[in-house]
């Protein structure tokens, strides 16, 4: 990181920009589908839905969530393909191993587990190496390097600043 | 103009990002095994109290709310201080702390609850897997905020502006993955019976 020191400048410009106002639609999501799975918890509770149909729906909802912070807030969506892959690979391989061990500890009396750890590993791997246009650090970020000193040096698009 | 040099990296991205990911995973592998632990000793207490005589399902559901919507606070910090507004960054970094220590008030008024109830770390399995998964989690939390406010004590010195946003991101990304670990966490040791 560039250790840069400079009078603060007095802002002159929206209060939020269009990312802004996607990711506050983004955190709407998220509060709506907390709001879903308190209200799966409770309908469980009262005996409406079968214990196995809620931890699904509550595993996928979850998985949901995690995926979206991820992808939007943690910029794994936009951000180099590098990033992503490792989290993924990473996230499914620890996954792997643990539910290995719970399996010979005897935790699970079913497969189920198993068969939802395939379908969100796949997933996850399916999404991570998704083709798309290979993108170098902050290239989401179009709105804060218009104005990078460095711009000027004609730097190669994959210098960063170190 | 930065006076530090700028180089090409071997794999095309920042070295610090690359490394916060990289410690990111050892972090996947360390609550991996918490929660590993947690699923394993579930239902194996033979005395209790149990989860369902203890929990309180809307308090903490209030609590992961609060979590989720500092997420939102920090990505809003970090986009207002990537397009130069510094003032309005400071603002939603502190906003994010204050989240998040609203979040650690709600942890520790929940572990007087369950200690007052009779659930303490020798009490029984669950209580000891219990507390040191979320406690191991609430210490995250609390370094997350003291990175916080040391990164807007740094904005407002005028150390952390749009030329160096990446410490910003840095600190973001722990940020968001103490939120996703505890959307596991809510679902796999709350929600789920």
């Amino acid at each position: 990181m560039a250790n840069v020191q400079v009078k603060e400048e007095e802002y002159v410009g929206p209060a939020l920009s269009a990312h802004d106002k996607q990711y506050i639609g983004v955190g709407f999501g998220l509060a709506v589908i907390t709001a879903v799975e308190v209200v799966l918890y409770s309908v469980e509770k009262n005996g409406d839905i079968s214990a196995a149909a809620n931890t699904w729906a509550l595993l996928v909802l979850s998985f949901i969530k995690f995926v979206i912070v991820a992808a939007f807030f943690m910029h794994l969506k936009t951000d180099n393909p590098i990033f992503r892959r490792m989290f993924v690979v990473g996230a499914a391989l620890a996954g792997f191993a643990y539910l290995a061990t719970l399996t010979a500890f005897g935790v699970f009396k079913t497969w189920v587990p198993w068969v939802a750890y395939l379908v969100f590993a796949l997933v996850g791997i399916a999404l991570a190496f998704k083709k798309g246009p290979a993108k170098t650090d902050h290239a989401d970020h179009d709105h804060a390097d218009h104005d990078h000193p460095d711009h000027d040096l004609g730097e190669p698009d994959h210098a960063v600043a170190h | 103009m930065s006076t530090e040099a700028h180089h090409v990296t071997a794999t095309g991205v920042s070295n610090e990002k690359l490394g916060m990911w990289t410690f990111l995973g050892s972090e996947c592998l360390l609550f991996g095994a918490l929660i590993a632990t947690y699923l394993n000793y579930r239902g194996k207490s033979i005395n209790g109290p149990y989860p369902k005589d203890v929990y309180n399902i809307p308090f903490t559901s209030a609590s992961s709310f609060i979590l989720l919507m500092s997420s939102l606070t920090m990505v809003l910090a970090l986009s207002a201080i990537q397009r130069g507004d510094n003032r309005r960054g400071r603002i939603w970094l502190i906003s994010t702390a204050l989240l998040g220590s609203t979040f650690i008030g709600g942890q520790i008024y929940e572990f007087t609850d369950f200690v007052g109830k009779g659930l303490t770390m020798k009490t029984n399995l669950f209580g000891s897997s219990f507390y040191v998964l979320t406690g191991f989690h609430g210490v995250h939390v609390t370094l997350g905020i003291l990175m916080l406010l040391a990164t807007a004590f740094l904005s407002w010195k005028g150390k952390i502006n749009k030329y160096n946003a990446e410490a910003v991101e840095i600190v973001g990304l722990y940020w968001h993955f103490v939120d996703v670990i505890w959307i596991v966490i809510f679902t796999v040791v709350y929600l789920i019976k």
